[in-house]
């Protein structure tokens, strides 16, 4: 079953293309990488996705049947489809449970708290609320920073925790926009794992924007590599890795000379 | 949950992680507090009462403020002009069409928030200066249009309100104790309502659309229902606030509809700490009472021949200054630090310090 199907997206930001009508599809339950150079229009994509920008041209079908172009963002949340940004957008004043519990906030029903009339009861489906987000939490095995401020914490811990944050939604559709952004190699072989045991652990799809060739390879079940905003291919990560286009992309014209 | 366990003597303890930190919510310290508060009467003659009333409605206004701008981060400069809405709504519907005073209020309450819901909605597209700029010209035609609505209004005559409040079962009249148990209980309401807002998925909703509207969004909050929410809570805690002073001060004119008025809970804000309701509470504390100790002071220290207002004004602008340069989080900003310390007593940095002073010192 398709979950996400793309059909030629267009768009441009006053004359420069960021988007080339592109279109493919993901597959539920696959881990789909987008990768490619700077300014191929990868993140442009996905703000499409969200329906932060306005393509000019274009479909994004979800799940077959909902058309993301014609909802509101905060309404692509509810159906289920969560993200992570590259520069981190954290509520950096609040605390990290606070902020988990942001990512709750399409599946937090406050009717529920009229129905209970003591204030013992009322305590205790607050609490449930805050278990949820313990959960996740435990998840990623941050439960001691939960109550720190995030400014506090290192760029690290802040990145689980926006995962954390787009995780608490529970997510048919994950977006991960460089979740190996600034780290080092053994951290983003943790990240690797993570993402892998995510896929596993909420049987969610994922999509996802990686500069690291390293990580990539070793998690996504299919690639589609992007430049100046055109498809160059759509494949399995080791036909990827040698097919010539790409290379070209990635490391330059080879020299004759 | 990681855990992890001690054995003290006979005894197996198990910690978890969630354990060490936790926020504790039960705040003891409340009690003696509104106790306090209910029992300070007995201590005070007639004009301090009539000035803890005066803080209790701008303790009510404070914490309106703090809704939108502390907890969602909306800078607003119309808040004068929903005070002044709901003291001339008050007035009217309790003076003019003879309601029930405790319906008045809360009619004038309901005012304010529909009001707010025609400026609130297109103010949605603007942020921060912006905002403030449009409020702030909101505040000028409210003003204007007390003043054009003279049948209603009275014009600049101003309106005289009632200082007699009849809740039923009693008569209060706003200058006596009885008015003062009243008022404060509407305070602790209004405290407790906006820390349990805080707490909630509403408040959540409200301080991350603070901190960064674009993950709001894409976490499912609906921006353009929360904002405009948000204005509605926070004026009608403001025009009950205005409805209060009204009753109070027992008239209300164009001229306390004024942009200096919304600057000074601005202020009370940034003095107290913005974001949190104690802080809240705490600048109007201080900017209430300030000038009044200002000329105690000034009558025991300086001669009779300095000009008080003046003063007063000089004293204002170097505590802005102060807290602006020296603690933006205000008061109770400084006072978290302060408990963080004593909460950590042992394991914090400065003890670190203060060993090797000792060692200096050797």
């Amino acid at each position: 079953m398709k979950i996400l199907q793309v059909t030629d997206l267009f768009m441009s930001f006053r004359g420069l293309v960021a988007l080339n009508g592109i279109g493919f599809s993901v597959e539920k339950g696959e881990i789909f990488g987008l990768i490619g150079t700077n300014g191929s229009g990868k993140s442009t994509f996905f703000n499409c996705v969200n329906h932060l920008y306005q393509p000019q041209r274009g479909k994004i079908t979800y799940k077959g049947k909902h058309d993301l172009l014609s909802k509101r963002s905060h309404q692509i949340a509810k159906m289920g489809i969560a993200r992570t940004f590259q520069n981190l957008e954290l509520f950096h004043y609040t605390r990290v449970l606070e902020n988990i519990m942001v990512g709750l906030h399409p599946r937090l029903d406050m009717r529920r708290y009229l129905r209970k009339f003591t204030l013992k009861a009322l305590m205790s489906e607050w609490e449930a609320d805050k278990n949820e987000a313990f959960k996740i939490l435990n998840f990623l095995g941050i439960t001691r920073f939960h109550s720190r401020l995030v400014t506090d914490l290192p760029y690290g811990l802040q990145k689980l925790i926006e995962l954390g944050r787009a995780l608490a939604a529970q997510p048919d559709l994950l977006l991960l926009d460089e979740p190996s952004a600034g780290m080092n190699e053994s951290e983003s072989k943790e990240v690797a794992r993570l993402i892998k045991s995510i896929r596993d652990d909420f049987g969610c799809t994922i999509l996802l924007v990686e500069h690291d060739m390293n990580l990539v390879q070793s998690i996504c079940d299919r690639l589609c590599v992007l430049d100046s905003g055109e498809i160059v291919t759509i494949g399995r990560p080791d036909e990827i890795v040698k097919d010539p286009k790409v290379i070209r992309i990635f490391l330059g014209e080879e020299s004759d000379a | 949950m990681r855990t992890f366990s001690v054995k003290i003597g006979s005894r197996r303890i198990t910690l978890s992680d969630r354990m060490i930190q936790e926020n504790d919510y039960r705040k003891w310290w409340i009690i003696p507090v509104v106790a306090g508060v209910y029992l300070l009467p007995l201590f005070l003659n007639e004009y301090s009462i009539y000035l803890m009333n005066m803080l209790a409605a701008t303790i009510i206004g404070a914490v309106a403020l703090d809704i939108l701008c502390g907890f969602c981060g909306q800078l607003s400069l119309g808040h004068a002009a929903f005070i002044g809405i709901g003291a001339y709504s008050y007035g009217i519907c309790h003076m003019t069409l003879a309601i029930n005073p405790i319906f008045s209020l809360f009619i004038a309450g309901f005012t304010g928030a529909f009001v707010s819901l025609l400026i609130g909605i297109p103010s949605l597209r603007l942020k921060g200066l912006y905002l403030a700029i449009a409020t702030m010209g909101f505040t000028f035609i409210t003003d204007e249009a007390v003043r054009f609505l003279r049948a209603w209004t009275n014009g600049v005559e101003g309106f005289k309100i009632s200082r007699i409040i009849d809740i039923g079962f009693v008569q209060l009249n706003s200058g006596d104790a009885g008015f003062y148990y009243f008022i404060y209980t509407l305070v602790i309401v209004a405290v407790i309502f906006s820390r349990l807002l805080l707490e909630s998925k509403i408040g959540r909703a409200f301080t991350s659309i603070r901190d960064s509207d674009v993950a709001a969004e894409v976490s499912g909050i609906n921006i353009l229902l929360y904002k405009v929410l948000c204005f509605a809570i926070s004026s009608f805690f403001a025009s009950l606030s205005g409805a209060l002073m009204g009753i109070i001060i027992g008239m209300i004119s164009p001229e306390d509809i004024n942009i200096m008025q919304s600057i000074n809970y601005l202020i009370m804000l940034v003095i107290g700490g913005m974001g949190v309701v104690y802080g809240a509470v705490i600048g109007a504390v201080l900017i209430t009472f300030l000038p009044e100790w200002i000329s105690m002071l000034s009558n025991s220290f300086l001669p009779m021949t300095v000009d008080l207002s003046i003063l007063q004004y000089l004293i204002f602008g170097l505590l802005i200054l102060f807290f602006i340069v020296f603690e933006p989080n205000g008061v109770y900003g400084r006072w978290t630090v302060v408990k963080g310390y004593f909460k950590t007593f042992p394991f914090n940095e400065r003890k670190v310090g203060r060993i090797a002073w000792i060692y200096r010192w050797r």
